[in-house]
């Protein structure tokens, strides 16, 4: 069972997220976040496969979502992709640079985010230290 | 997700972000009207509605719109970014654009208005590039004498780093503060935090990093800038010094400040002009003249802030009791009988208001239950192909409304009761052909309204129930005894009992029943009762009768020795005085004669085992479910509640006899009596536990 | 990865939630505790098991409570300060305790091996205990064995109904 975190503050873009990353088939929990606040509070409670997080976000951003999960050993074996609107190359690159696995841009087509995501996880299991 | 849904959705939220543009512009305009800088945080706020908007309509295809939007995020950016200045003309053209992404929005399916609108758009974005090739300012210096490290320089989002830079360039402090926070409660502490900064400077970035011990704790640090110098930013932050960190020492700045100018340092300069915005801005200029109606007529609502608006109505009701037995008492008293009747007057005027009130919230959280029968007529259309039969499904009354929550809940017991219809009532076409029935089964469910409630039935002229079977069963498994008096009734709501299976009762060798024991604990969770009603070998109908809202239901409260209980009104016939001198005995069973019939009795204190009081007066409650009636004895009577009905969580979920819990004002929770569960266990004389 | 809750000598670090009851210490991992709340008004349940003391009403949700004193067969908490409100799983319970301490951060070879409890109830809740080089030792708990317990319990009386 593959363990998902979507990181997303537009309830629209979330659920076409969520409702895409369900279909996969991989068998899948996915778990949702508002905010990157609450991000903080769910990742404690659960070992996370892939976390899928937006950028643009009103507490913290993405990126430093994005460094604060690299920066704690108990997540080393979560992939993180970001899915953010191409505003800011600057922000593509900071990403990849601060440890996030993809950039996925958006307007994206559903399927390229499903295959993202498989590609995400099945790389997740082969790797030492990464959750059953 | 399916398509309509998921356009109502983005419509919805669409919506939501031009609302709050609407309200940024105004504030904005307002600003810009008393001849000061633009807040750089509103339009932040306005750049990230652009953004939004942007990645929303290119996620659903609009792509004019998304365009749009993406011209505007442009020209915001450039104003964050001090590249250029704002004044009314800017703010005329946002206006344009949100009125015509708006318009745009209510078009949707309209292609030949959507490719009108698209001209429109396409002369605004030549307008709004124009707006934009007028007058810059160069950004100013980026070099970084800022001594952070790397990884929380890596990241600052661009606009966060030209916030760093700006408040460099102005010659102001730059601070990294650290502050530990137990993750199961650090929103409260980390906005008080920045409420705290914010008043002092600016809050530039905030950090999160694990804490000392990461399963429990979590660092926040912030990025700051402000003219205060470490020691007085340590005293008014209350935080120790050494958790603040100099990052970037600004020119000497005089540490007195006072709370006005502080928060005016933070509106920072587009242009090199020092004006204060006033604490209270004038009249700012009008809103530009577009329609206010939103397009679609519904508002998004979290049901969570329902909840809470249920919750906040249901205790100003409490209150409201409360207050009205202050003035039934002052009333009372001779010296303020005065002051006790003008009390009782308001009262009854605020009784009124609040009941108003209450409808009114109610009303939003009722959902018609189509959405439930829709979801049920699936499932049947599936279920006719695997079961073979032939059967067709009736649905009355998909616009009757529930409170959204009940209808939530009631999915899985009717599902449940429907499918029992089909698979277990119904007989194969062979068979009903063989009993002169039309090949055809039938299921239909209606529903409808009747006072304070709703009823769902669900009828089916399949097989009934077989009285006897379910007798037998019930012998087999000791819940009766051999020659008890059972009526036609009690022997059908046998089939409520865990341990008798609805397979058994409808007589048929095929398959599993489900438990309608399970239904009907759901039902009772949701305040409400299910009756059954059968003629073998014609038709079952089982009925489920719920308050119309979960939120606020009557109930009677009784007390009984040092406790006490809700009983839902809507079970309770009536209630007496008893003197335990006219209660008879027969056959170990309690018995009081109430207008020439026996009426059973059952002393609560029994049955939930109970240190009674000593005897005093006892009063019964007489409860009646479908034609049963019982009475509970209780000591005390204390009067009617509106009550708002809660489940037990956890894993006593399941208590017999107890359908949930409700909060009486201060004096904790008060459990909630299943009346259907009582009546049957005095019916069929179990003794309590 | 082990659940979230259980750990032992092997795991590097765990935080445990510092109990008094009855007068001794217990610890429970901190991940499965909700939060704590100041001991509110409790309302008794009828029909439930042993172990359960009553309900209490939380900001509308209304939980069941165990006094930890008695379940563990140290001295009752009835008189607690505190309720210390769990989440293991999705499902939510209550412990009365006399007081919530403060958090304990354990170190793995300051764990030892149960001490044989008199009491038979005791013992399987208990998962380990940690030494304090100054202080009383804490028995670490094992809740999800308490929920266990309740849960049999409550379905004994069922089927006995």
């Amino acid at each position: 069972m593959q363990r998902i975190l979507v990181v997303e503050d537009s309830a629209t873009m979330r659920s076409l997220i969520v409702s895409t990353l369900e279909d996969l088939d991989d068998l899948v929990k996915v778990d949702e976040a508002e905010s990157g606040f609450e991000a903080l509070r769910l990742l404690p409670r659960d070992d996370y496969d892939l976390i899928v997080t937006d950028i643009n976000m009103p507490d913290i951003n993405g990126l430093e979502l994005v460094s604060f999960v690299r920066r704690d050993p108990k997540h080393a074996g979560a992939r993180l992709l970001i899915v953010s609107t191409e505003g800011s190359d600057r922000d593509r690159e900071k990403g990849l640079e601060l440890g996030a696995d993809a950039y996925l841009v958006k307007p994206f087509d559903p399927g390229e985010l499903a295959r993202i995501a498989t590609e995400l996880l099945a790389s997740g299991s082969e790797s030492p230290g990464s959750s059953d | 997700m399916s398509g309509d849904k998921a356009q109502r959705e983005f419509v919805s939220e669409v919506e939501d972000i031009l609302e709050r543009m609407r309200d940024d512009i105004a504030r904005l305009a307002e600003g810009v009207g008393a001849g000061a800088a633009a807040d750089p945080r509103i339009v932040n706020g306005l750049f990230r509605s652009a953004h939004s908007l942007k990645g929303l309509s290119g996620m659903f295809g609009f792509d004019a719109m998304s365009e749009l939007a993406h011209h505007l995020e442009d020209v915001l950016d450039g104003l964050r970014m001090g590249r250029s200045t704002l004044d009314h003309d800017g703010l005329s053209l946002f206006d344009e654009a949100v009125t015509l992404i708006s318009s745009l929005v209510g078009k949707l399916d309209d292609d030949r208005a959507r490719s009108d609108a698209e001209e429109s758009i396409a002369t605004l974005m030549e307008r709004v590039d124009a707006w934009v090739a007028g007058p810059t300012e160069s950004d100013g210096s980026r070099e970084s004498e800022v001594d952070l490290p790397a990884a929380v320089l890596r990241a600052l989002t661009e606009y966060e780093e030209h916030r760093l830079h700006e408040n460099v360039a102005a010659g102001r402090n730059v601070f990294l503060a650290d502050s530990d926070f137990e993750i199961l409660s650090f929103e409260e502490g980390l906005s008080e935090l920045n409420e705290a900064i914010q008043a002092l400077g600016e809050p530039i970035s905030t950090l999160p990093s694990p804490g000392e011990s990461p399963d429990s704790q979590i660092r926040f640090s912030i990025l700051l800038a402000t003219t205060l110098d470490r020691d007085s930013l340590a005293e008014q932050l209350d935080l120790p010094a050494e958790q603040l960190h100099l990052v970037f020492e600004g020119e000497a700045q005089p540490a007195a400040l006072t709370d006005a100018a502080a928060t005016e340092a933070t509106a920072s300069e587009v242009e090199p002009r020092n004006e204060q915005t006033p604490a209270d801005p004038g009249p700012g200029s009008e809103p530009s003249e577009s329609s206010l109606k939103s397009i679609s007529d519904t508002v998004r609502v979290d049901i969570r802030k329902l909840d809470e608006l249920m919750n906040l109505v249901g205790e100003l009701v409490i209150q409201r009791a409360s207050i009205r037995k202050i003035a039934e008492t002052l009333a009372t008293e001779p010296a303020t009988a005065r002051v006790g009747a003008e009390l009782e007057k308001v009262h009854r005027s605020l009784e009124r208001k609040l009941a108003d009130l209450q409808a009114s919230v109610l009303d939003v959280r009722m959902v018609p239950l189509r959405q439930v029968f829709d979801k049920i007529s699936r499932v049947a259309r599936r279920l006719r192909v695997d079961l073979g039969k032939e059967v067709r499904l009736d649905i009355r009354g998909a616009d009757t409304e529930l409170d959204k929550l009940i209808v939530e809940d009631l999915v899985d017991p009717l599902m449940h009761v429907v499918r029992n219809a089909f698979d277990h009532a119904i007989e194969d076409p062979g068979e009903r052909e063989s009993c002169g029935k039309p090949v055809e089964g039938r299921v239909r469910i209606e529903a409808f309204q009747r006072g304070n409630d709703v009823v769902i039935q669900v009828s089916d002229d399949g097989r009934g129930i077989d009285a006897d079977k379910v007798l037998e069963r019930a012998l087999e498994r000791g819940l009766v005894t051999e020659g008890q008096e059972l009526s036609p009734r009690e022997i059908l709501d046998l089939v409520f009992h865990p341990g008798i299976s609805t397979r058994e009762a409808v007589s048929t060798t095929s398959g599993r029943g489900v438990g309608m024991d399970v239904v009907r604990s759901n039902i009772a969770a949701l305040g409400g009762i299910v009756t059954i009603e059968s003629e073998p070998g014609r038709y079952t109908t089982i009925s489920m009768t719920l308050p119309i809202t979960l939120a606020i239901m009557q109930a009677l409260i009784v007390g009984v020795g040092s406790q006490r209980f809700a009983i839902p009104l809507n079970s309770v016939r009536e209630t007496l005085l008893v003197d335990p001198q006219e209660i008879q005995s027969s056959d170990g069973r309690e018995l009081l004669n109430l207008r020439g019939e026996p009426l059973l009795l059952r002393r609560l204190s029994r049955e939930f085992d109970i240190e009674p009081s000593d005897a005093g007066k006892l009063s019964a409650v007489v409860l009646g479910i479908g034609d049963s009636r019982m009475g509970l004895l209780v000591e005390r009577l204390e009067g009617q509640q509106d009550a708002v009905i809660k489940p037990i969580q956890g894993p006593v979920s399941r208590v017999r006899g107890v359908a949930g819990a409700t909060e009486l004002g201060e004096q904790g929770a008060v459990l909630v009596l299943d009346v259907s569960a009582l009546v049957e266990d005095a019916l069929r004389g179990r003794e309590a536990a | 990865m082990a659940a979230a809750s259980s750990f032992s000598a092997e795991d590097p670090v765990a935080d445990l939630a510092c109990l008094e009851a009855g007068g001794q210490r217990y610890g429970v991992d901190v991940v499965l505790v909700r939060e704590i709340v100041r001991a509110p008004e409790l309302t008794p349940l009828p029909r439930s098991p042993e172990l359960v003391e009553g309900v209490i009403d939380l900001r509308g949700a209304v939980i069941p409570v165990v006094d930890l004193g008695r379940a563990l067969g140290s001295g009752s908490c009835a008189d607690g300060l505190h309720v210390v409100v769990l989440e293991i799983d999705d499902m939510v319970l209550g412990l009365r305790v006399d007081a919530a301490v403060d958090v304990l951060s354990v170190l793995p070879d300051s764990l030892g091996e149960p001490p044989a409890l008199t009491t038979a109830a005791g013992y399987e809740l208990v998962r380990a205990i940690v030494r304090q080089p100054s202080g009383h030792p804490v028995l670490a708990l094992a809740p999800e064995q308490l929920v266990e317990r309740i849960y049999r319990s409550a379905l004994d009386r069922e089927g006995a109904a």
